[in-house]
């Protein structure tokens, strides 16, 4: 079963077209990369896939479902760019109220708590206040918020802008390990294009609202005779396509 | 409903605000300020009257040179003032009170030529008397009274002399004591300082209400824009709650802390009170009574102003919502949070302030039918008289009301929706800059 399925989104603000006929296909089960530079259209489309926002013109499902359908929230985890965190309750206290939200109460609601904490892996500090958290930390609770819930699908955006080098890796190395263990669909972006290397199977090159290219990473590197997906990518953008 | 979903959001926004120091802060304030200024006013009138009944230095321009005058000056130092004698000379009025002043009086008292004669002849004696401001205050001119009451006393019991009338009955001739009978809340008043006491409250009291729902709007519209800066308003969209159990939620955390806030302004606004309910007994040597005594507010009203303020504190988070839900920052909710208060002030100011007669019937029916101004219109009726019989049915009216805020409300939380009313608002306010294209 496809995760998630895009036919020719295109989304307006305004007199602006951010989205000019979007389309692409995540199969169960893989990380799914929508790489791009800033303002591509990534976070609109994901915004759309999570439902956030509606498109103008085109579809998507989301396990066969419309996004807006109240199912869908359950099954699907989506993380913003830049998602702050509240400033004064703690860490444990965000993931318990997410673990209470999604299961009410009861045995369910310990285990993602205990899988949020695992995932958050800040020790004694996820008792302090979230404001005095570095942005690393707080992108690491918001990814444990993304995961323990166990989602089928997992829309993270830009999971690892504004970090450092060795935070950036933490990130990657979380997604990377409970994606596999949990089973969970990653549908990721990134303008980092050794990121989208490491993490994803397969990728959809996204510019100025339109997919360039999508495929394998290895298919398309052979495909377009580039030696990585940066190389890739400046040959699509300047081609137009192959 | 996902009743565990709402109180765990419910929570999560409670926590967030009371532990928020700029939310906090303000509401402890407003507890320390109130009692702060009644014990400002108290004791700046308590002062004022010690020095106006303290032994005061006056100084007796005597024009008159004659055995009366002399006789004033003895009565003057009788009555425990210090009186220093100048040469009054041709020097002017101007010159005497410089004279006075280096002399360290506080008045200076001119006594005309003819004062003898004039009470010989039964006719009013000319006098003057100069207070001599070292500073102007509030309070500056209340050591003038006690000697012009001397005076008066003075020349009054000169005049009488020889009638068999005494000066305290020429003074007071009827035995009259003055009460108020409220006639709405049936209630005697046997002292008139109840009754400013009782004019204060139903002046201030709805004031202050309105102060408390504004409170809460901004609070509201502060919480709310702090989701859209810190972009925490995406996840939160995005949990599987309804938008209403989302924006019940929030508002039932928001009104948990504006609950404290509004206990804290109560608590505030009752030691306010009290300080000044002590005031009569500070100015006039009064026996203490207390103003509280006459803002007594029957059960029944208080019960109805308890679910009016509820009503309105719930409404005005709800207000406040939207306008932070439409604001990018905090800063453009407060921009906006701040005119909009004036649509909530007003009205209260033209409820404390104008005659509810003024009001007439119609415009008394809105007052109660909206919950912004529900509160503060019946705390005025019921310190000041008692609430319409249709009471019931206005707060039926208000609950509607606020029901249907809320319900409004909850269609907005759509980041969709959002960003196009965040989008045409942006545009609208580029194009009054002259900035649109």
């Amino acid at each position: 079963m496809l995760a998630v399925e895009a036919r020719g989104l295109v989304k307006d603000f305004g007199g602006f077209r951010a989205l000019r006929g979007v389309s692409f296909e995540v199969e169960e089960g893989e990380v799914f990369g929508l790489v791009g530079p800033n303002g591509a259209g990534k976070t609109t489309t994901f915004r759309i896939v999570v439902g956030l926002l509606w498109p103008t013109a085109g579809e998507v499902r989301v396990f066969g479902m419309e996004p807006v359908d109240a199912r869908v929230r359950r099954i699907v985890s989506y993380l913003p760019e830049d998602a702050g965190t509240y400033r004064n309750i703690t860490g444990y206290e965000f993931l318990s109220m997410v673990a209470r939200i999604y299961f009410g109460k009861g045995r369910e609601v310990e285990e993602a708590l205990e899988l949020g904490l695992r995932i958050a892996g800040l020790g004694e500090r996820v008792h302090e206040k979230m404001k005095t958290y570095s942005k690393g930390m707080k992108r690491r609770i918001q990814v444990a918020r993304a995961l323990m819930v166990k989602p089928k699908l997992a829309v993270l955006d830009e999971p690892t802008a504004g970090l450092d080098v060795l935070q950036a890796r933490e990130v990657r190395e979380l997604v990377k390990k409970y994606a596999r263990e949990l089973g969970t669909t990653v549908l990721l972006s990134s303008h980092n294009m050794a990121e989208v290397e490491e993490l994803c199977t397969r990728v959809a090159l996204i510019h100025t609202g339109r997919v360039l290219e999508q495929g394998e990473v290895g298919e398309l590197l052979v495909k377009h005779g580039a030696r990585n997906m940066e190389e890739l990518f400046v040959k699509l953008v300047r081609g137009g396509g192959s | 409903m996902n009743l565990e979903a709402l109180k765990a959001l419910a929570a999560k926004e409670f926590k967030d605000l009371i532990r928020d120091p700029r939310i906090i802060i303000p509401f402890v304030l407003s507890a320390i300020v109130m009692p702060v200024i009644g014990l400002l006013i108290i004791s700046t009138m308590q002062v004022a009257v010690r020095q106006a009944v303290e032994t005061r230095v006056v100084a007796l321009a005597d024009l008159d040179r004659s055995e009366a005058s002399r006789q004033l000056a003895r009565w003057l130092e009788g009555k425990g003032f210090s009186v220093a004698p100048l040469e009054a000379g041709e020097a002017s009025e101007v010159e005497l009170a410089r004279e006075a002043a280096g002399r360290g009086a506080q008045l200076l008292l001119i006594v005309e030529p003819g004062f003898e004669r004039a009470l010989r002849s039964g006719d009013k004696p000319k006098l003057k008397l100069i207070a001599l401001v070292k500073e102007v205050s509030a309070f500056g001119a209340l050591g003038g009274a006690a000697v012009a009451g001397a005076v008066r006393e003075f020349v009054a019991s000169k005049l009488l002399e020889g009638s068999g009338l005494s000066y305290d009955l020429v003074r007071d001739p009827a035995e009259l004591r003055e009460l108020a009978y409220v006639i709405p809340k049936g209630v005697l008043l046997a002292n008139p300082a109840l009754l400013a006491g009782l004019s204060m409250a139903v002046l201030l009291i709805p004031l202050i209400l309105a102060s408390v729902a504004l409170v809460v709007m901004q609070m509201a519209a502060t919480a709310m824009a702090v989701e859209n800066e810190e972009r925490t308003l995406e996840t939160l969209l995005t949990l599987p709650l309804s938008r209403f159990e989302m924006l019940l939620s929030k508002l039932l955390g928001m009104f948990a802390v504006s609950l404290i806030g509004t206990a804290f302004q109560m608590v505030g606004m009752l030691l306010y009170f009290y300080l000044l309910a002590s005031l009569p007994a500070a100015l006039a040597q009064q026996p203490r009574q207390t103003v509280l005594q006459g803002i007594a507010v029957a059960p029944s009203d208080a019960a109805f102003l308890a679910a009016s303020l509820l009503l309105s504190l719930f409404f005005m988070a709800a207000l406040g919502l939207i306008v932070g839900a439409l604001s990018r920052d905090v800063q453009i909710a407060n921009t906006v949070a701040g005119p909009l208060s004036m649509v909530v002030y007003l009205p209260a100011i033209l409820i404390a302030f104008i005659p509810s007669e003024t009001l007439g019937p119609l415009g008394r029916a809105l007052l109660y039918a909206l919950p912004v101004t529900q509160p503060v219109i019946a705390a005025k009726d019921a310190i000041g008289s008692s609430l319409p019989p249709a009471a019931s049915a206005y707060l039926a009216a208000s609950l509607a009301a606020t029901v249907a805020a809320v319900y409004a409300v909850s269609k907005l939380f759509s980041l969709e929706l959002l960003s196009e009313l965040q989008h045409k608002l942006s545009s609208l306010a580029r194009r009054g800059r002259g900035g649109g294209r």
